[in-house]
């Protein structure tokens, strides 16, 4: 499938983007994994979290509009035939650069939790 | 929004409604999507009604949470708030500039630059008061007249840059470059 330029500027370090939302990185952890249209985010993010994280229509689409104008995502100008799906519903893809930014948001979160795994008050949790 | 009417069944229509909530440019853009991602949900709790009060809860949330997001986002780009506050600030600085020429030359100044401090009395003002804060303060008349002018310049520039973004950015942009 072809797919739109992203509009927003090239040269950003992934770092700049952090912290990211919940609801951000769960759409980006998603695209990750293929191109879905939006009801298909939302279900694999609620999937993803456990039932922990509940997007609505416009918290979801919120965040997508953002991660197109700085082009960590892309939307994808090809349409499903009408007789497959809905032709209304748009497809979203990750970029290269989306996939920085989720890769270094992993990292910084599995650094909190090892620093945190290091702590006596996580360790007396964990054996509680 | 590109949405068909005839397929809207009444929780859609209600949903369709409370979308002119947002701003324009942003419905036009994911409106219909959005509407579609509404319906798809509903569709999915339809068996139980717990659930359908369950999303209703969720989409009041999600708009209660979305909403002042992106109402902040369309009135940043259409410049209402951005540019008069920078032009704004800018303008001040002629002012301030003059004061801080101003205090370098009078007490402080010469506190700082170790010089003894030249306190000229303004002739020909009969305000007791006036005179007392202007010796306090190191300023003669001249420089009190040099700051006030240079206060109203900025005013007066504020005021005309503030009209002339207005006139510019003054309309909010209905329709998203996407559009």
């Amino acid at each position: 499938m072809s797919r739109r330029e992203p509009h927003g500027p090239d040269r950003v370090a992934p770092q700049s983007f952090q912290p990211l939302t919940p609801a951000v990185f769960y759409i980006l952890l998603v695209l990750a994994e293929g191109d879905w249209h939006g009801y298909a985010i939302m279900q694999e993010a609620n999937r993803r979290s456990e039932g922990a994280l509940r997007l609505g229509p416009g918290t979801l689409y919120a965040a997508i509009s953002r991660l197109l104008k700085d082009g960590l995502i892309v939307e994808l100008e090809e349409r499903p035939a009408p007789e497959l799906d809905d032709a209304r519903r748009r497809y979203y893809r990750l970029t290269g650069r989306g996939s920085m930014v989720l890769s270094a948001e992993a990292k910084r979160l599995a650094e909190l939790a090892r620093q945190a795994r290091s702590t006596r008050a996580v360790r007396e949790l964990k054996h509680a | 929004m590109g949405t068909c009417r005839s397929d809207l069944n009444g929780p859609a229509r209600v949903y369709r409604f409370l979308l002119w909530l947002y701003p324009p440019g942003f419905r036009l853009r994911f409106g219909a999507e959005m509407l579609l991602v509404f319906q798809d949900s509903y569709r999915a709790g339809e068996e139980r009604p717990a659930s359908r009060l369950d999303l209703w809860i969720l989409t009041l949330r999600d708009l209660a949470s979305a909403l002042p997001g992106e109402w902040w986002q369309a009135l940043m780009r259409a410049g209402k708030f951005e540019f008069p506050i920078r032009q704004w600030a800018d303008s001040l600085v002629i002012p301030f500039t003059v004061m801080a020429y101003l205090a370098a030359e009078g007490p402080l100044g010469a506190a700082l630059l170790r010089k003894p401090p030249e306190l000229p009395l303004a002739h020909g003002c009969g305000n007791a008061s006036v005179l007392a804060c202007m010796q306090s303060t190191g300023l003669d008349s001249t420089c009190l007249g040099i700051t006030m002018v240079a206060a109203l310049l900025g005013i007066l520039s504020a005021m005309i840059t503030a009209r002339s973004n207005r006139a510019a950015f003054g309309t909010i942009n209905l329709h998203s470059p996407g559009n």
